[in-house]
């Protein structure tokens, strides 16, 4: 089970789209929005390293988003945090 | 608390950090959760392990274990951000493979080159490396034994495998990986400033309003750079973004002008702007005449292979003949002044280096054949593209290049580097910006770029290359020779005065049995250097001893007959030094697995197996001759050292490493704050060795305007890495300009004081016409170098160009990011880039699987003709992170014969459907 902080730049004038777009994707969800600068921070989760870098590279690909850069990475095999799926 | 629960906590906690770290405002509710997500775990800082970047980040710990890492918000390169890269930090450590315990290739209980690998106690695996190297030493003298080393080995490493190499064994035969990547950009800094490094550093992407890449896809080989350029050219609106490449890549998506250019055009295209610098009225007089002097050297250089086709495969003894004599082509003979179809033999392949004075007029008529008509007839590098168009994208360059009321950065990496004429190329940007005034000033600069995160920490300033010494001294200089010797406490004339073999020399000397005995650390050359199925092939049939310390079974470990387990980057104490000049020094975080150890413990063990009777008796070394050295020959230094308390059966172990000052730096230490040592711990003595030995280090940087801070400094909680020199506890941002660099006297303005290669004849375009050296004190030169064409051409056979390089999930070879099994996902093999027609003119389409074959081999590969990289027609791109797409075994070797680097960037290949 991996936990990735993110933070996410929109595009000027579509920040509210972005805001709305990310939490369709896979295993994130918007925690912090920052309009006045256009930033958003996400955490996504996935089951490996793999996944989390191919949902990095999904939210980069997001029409409107500027850049999307890894800020923290939690991966430790924690059994507390396996368990109940999503 | 439910694993739901907690997952949701845990989330919060990483939302709130990560919005902290990148300066969002978030409740005190929120940062408390964080704090609470995190309990009972230890942060400490550290440095990204992958790129020459040199990104801060910060390491948790829990129970022995690494369980997160984040971006560091306090370091000033990245600013609390990582780039995908950043995941594998942590994870790198944990792999499924991880070597743990020495292998050694067995047979019936015994050493056997044909045995399979079994695993064998420290001890064992010593025993027979003592016996390999003695058996060496025996066979060849110092020369029969080399090292290769690593831009990612740590600064204390380096400096191990140098004073190991070059003082016990009295071998020149060490020589980095980062010969493969930096080596034309350090002979450049030679040549041009008389000292290595940049005089510019990242602060200068927000200063800049124009950023000029050239053979650099920053954004997928330094991403945290990138966005720092991205946000510059958004914020900063009349910023420009030049992109000038070989291929259409993601640097293009916001570049402002894209220039495709045909494989070496850059020496023409920078010769073309020098033309209209001059033509334009733009040549900075004052600083040029206060600042400069111009210089040229020989043409006739070779092309870095052997000179003799006795070892080439029958199919490479064509282009292998252009060493010795090359016929200039069209474009050549305009660019060098002389008559197309002229036979040129390379009379200075062994003394490409030289170089002499010349007068301002003749660098102007040097330049003068450069006009935009013929240069954009050659240079032009996607067939498709109207010549007018990219005629008007040249003149666009210079306009922004010249143009007065703009700061510009020139930014480089392996497209320079890894390039026949690799230091030319290096020289010429120079040339650009000196004329300019427009170097060493906030804002403006040649910038050298590096892949490797201690590609100048370690290998350039350490010194473990063949020729050199550190802080930038030189193996065949008698003063730096003797000035080393001292802070040795070597007897005179113990170091070799021969300059050693390079990587590829070193290989090439595995090929015919010049090389017995070789070790290598944290690089796997026999997947990373080119025209590999040379090197595989005497590997494993020469009568060779290979010890490869690694972490993971590489290519490398595989064709090794003794692997070592080594500890990685958080298992030890260590330090990088990235391409700004910044030192960053970590602690030990975790234990290493198993039985690893650190790649210093092994050198120790093993420097405890050999008496100075050993090696510092006479001995036969080829070539040597030097004052105070029999020729051919190093001399008995046994006496003399007796006169500095050795006996003959002084181990060098105690010798060069735990003298009386190093075991006087104490383990335990305050700096520690509870972190472990499993160097010290495995070596079972008392001194703290990463600390002693970066303090006996440093002694050699300090007033010698490569200063360090001390050991202590760098983990201050305040210190992010400092840029040296670093004098009374100051960094500096920009070398030899007067106001920041505590070296350039007041009223000086500019002071170029680098001291090597500052005494030149006077010459004219073609040769030295008066001996006599002149100084230059103070000076940079500005180097007019001509066109070259690629020493191997496309033809009707293999009609196509093939380029390699990185992609930005993978790093190099991959050893670290293609661990995790699942990863293979993201880019399950190297594909090889190519345009859409030349595919469909093959029969080929996206996603097929086609051979791709040179003069030197074939590997199978799958068709990629859309995504990152658009191909123009005519050339294919291939990255080299997959063993299993081996694309090095295609690639020539021929190199740089200044600086040795291979040329991975042109070889000729045809493509056909498997």
């Amino acid at each position: 089970m991996n936990l990735s902080g993110i933070l996410v730049t929109a595009a000027s004038g579509r920040f509210d789209e972005i805001v709305a777009g990310l939490p369709v994707l896979p295993g994130v969800e918007v925690h912090h929005t920052d309009a006045a600068t256009s930033r958003v921070v996400v955490v996504q989760e996935a089951p490996t390293i793999e996944d989390e870098v191919d949902g990095l590279r999904r939210i980069q690909a997001l029409p409107g988003v500027v850049a999307a850069e890894m800020v923290y990475h939690y991966f430790a095999d924690d059994p507390s945090l396996a368990g109940t799926p999503l | 608390m439910t694993s739901l629960t907690r997952r949701a906590f845990m989330k919060s906690g990483i939302a709130a950090a990560t919005a902290a770290t990148v300066g969002i405002t978030v409740s005190q509710e929120a940062l408390a959760q964080a704090k609470a997500a995190e309990a009972g775990w230890s942060w400490d800082k550290g440095v990204c392990r992958f790129c020459g970047t040199g990104c801060g980040i910060q390491i948790a710990t829990k129970g022995g274990q690494i369980v997160a890492v984040k971006g560091d918000p306090d370091a000033p390169v990245n600013r609390g951000l990582n780039c995908i890269k950043g995941y594998f930090n942590g994870r790198i450590l944990y792999g499924q493979d991880r070597l743990t315990r020495p292998l050694m290739r067995m047979k019936d209980g015994a050493f056997d080159k044909r045995g399979d690998f079994v695993p064998v106690s420290w001890d064992r695996a010593m025993d027979e490396m003592e016996r390999q190297a003695k058996r060496a030493l025996a066979q060849k003298g110092p020369t029969g034994i080399a090292m290769i080393p690593s831009g990612q080995s740590l600064i204390q490493e380096g400096y191990t495998a140098s004073k190991l190499m070059k003082a016990g064994f009295r071998s020149n035969n060490i020589d980095p990986n980062a010969r493969l990547c930096m080596a034309s950009a350090v002979a450049a800094f030679y040549q041009t400033f008389g000292v290595d490094e940049p005089a510019n550093n990242y602060d200068d992407i927000e200063l800049a309003d124009a950023m000029i890449l050239w053979g650099a896809n920053m954004a997928e080989a330094h991403p945290v750079l990138w966005s720092r350029i991205t946000d510059r050219r958004l914020t900063a609106r009349t910023t420009k973004i030049v992109n000038i490449t070989t291929f259409a890549n993601l640097s293009s998506d916001i570049a402002d002008l894209e220039i495709v250019m045909k494989p070496n055009a850059d020496l023409a295209i920078q010769n073309y702007v020098a033309r209209e610098i001059i033509a334009r009225n733009a040549v900075n007089r004052e600083f040029v005449d206060r600042h400069c002097v111009f210089a040229t050297g020989p043409a006739d250089i070779g092309y870095g292979m052997r000179p003799t086709d006795k070892f080439a495969f029958p199919a490479e003894k064509d282009v292998q003949g252009q060493e010795l004599v090359h016929v200039l082509d069209k474009h050549e003979a305009v660019g060098q002044r002389k008559e197309p179809g002229t036979r040129v033999e390379q009379k200075n392949r062994t003394s490409a280096g030289k170089h002499w004075l010349i007068s301002f007029d003749d660098f102007k008529k040097a330049v003068e054949p450069y006009t935009l008509d013929f240069v954009a007839e050659l240079a032009k590098g996607d067939p498709d593209e109207p010549l007018d168009k990219f005629k008007a994208k040249l003149v666009e360059l210079v306009d922004i290049y010249v143009d007065p009321k703009r700061n510009v950065m020139s930014f480089w990496t392996m497209g320079f580097n890894q390039h026949i004429r690799g230091v030319w190329v290096n020289e010429q940007c120079y040339a650009t910006h000196l004329l300019l005034g427009k170097h060493a000033r906030p804002g403006n600069g040649a910038f050298s770029l590096t892949g490797q995160p201690s590609a100048c920490g370690t290998a350039r300033e350490v010194g473990t290359f063949s020729h050199r010494l550190p802080a930038d001294m030189l193996v065949d200089n008698a003063a730096h020779r003797k000035t080393t010797e001292e802070m040795w406490k070597l007897p005179p004339n113990t170091l070799n005065p021969k300059i050693g073999s390079d990587i590829m020399a070193i290989l090439r000397d595995l090929e015919d049995g010049g090389v017995k005995f070789l070790w290598i650390q944290t690089t796997n050359p026999f997947q990373s250097t080119p025209n590999a199925n040379h090197w595989l092939k005497a590997a494993r049939e020469m009568d060779s001893f290979i010890v490869v310390a690694e972490a993971y079974p590489t290519v490398t470990a595989k064709v090794a007959d003794l692997i070592l387990p080594a500890a990685m980057i958080f298992e030890k104490w260590g330090g990088y030094g990235n391409a700004e000049r910044r030192t960053q020094l970590w602690r030990q975080q975790v234990d290493p697995p198993g039985e690893a150890r650190s790649d210093v413990w092994m050198m120790l063990e093993f420097a405890k197996r050999f008496r100075l009777k050993d090696v510092w008796g006479e001995k036969a070394v080829a070539g040597v001759k030097a004052d105070g050295y029999p020729d051919g020959k190093l001399p008995d230094v046994l006496a003399e050292a007796q006169k500095l308390g050795y006996t003959p059966e002084t181990t060098l172990y105690e010798a060069l490493f735990a003298t009386a000052d190093n075991r006087k730096v104490a383990w335990p230490d305050p700096v520690a704050k509870g972190h472990g040592n499993s160097t010290v711990k495995a070596l079972k003595e008392g001194w703290f060795v990463e600390k002693a030995l970066f303090e006996e280090y440093r002694r050699f940087t300090v007033a010698k305007q490569h200063d360090l801070a001390a050991f202590d400094v760098y983990y201050r909680d305040d210190v992010r890495g400092l840029r040296w020199p670093v004098v009374d506890g100051k960094e500096t941002k920009w070398r030899f300009v007067e106001g920041h660099d505590p070296f350039v006297k007041k009223g000086e303005g500019f002071n170029f004081y680098g001291p090597l290669l500052k005494a030149l004849p006077t010459g004219n375009l073609d040769d030295v016409t008066d001996p006599k050296p002149t100084s230059l004190a103070g000076k940079a030169k500005i180097f007019f170098r001509p066109y070259a064409a690629p020493v191997e051409q496309t033809d009707a056979n293999f009609d196509l160009w093939l380029c390699t390089g990185r992609i930005l999930e993978h790093w190099h070879t991959g050893s670290m990011t293609r661990r995790v099994p699942e990863l293979h996902r993201t880019a399950p093999t190297a594909v090889m880039y190519m345009h859409a027609d030349d595919a469909a003119k093959r029969g080929l389409k996206r996603n097929d699987v086609a051979w791709i074959e040179s003069r030197r081999g074939k590997v199978k590969v799958v068709v990629e003709t859309k995504g990152r990289n658009r191909m123009p027609k005519g050339s294919v791109f291939v990255a080299f992170f997959d063993e299993a797409v081996f694309i090095n075994k295609l690639v020539i070797d021929a190199s740089d014969p200044i600086s040795r680097e291979p040329d991975y960037k042109k070889s000729a290949v045809k493509v056909y459907k498997a």
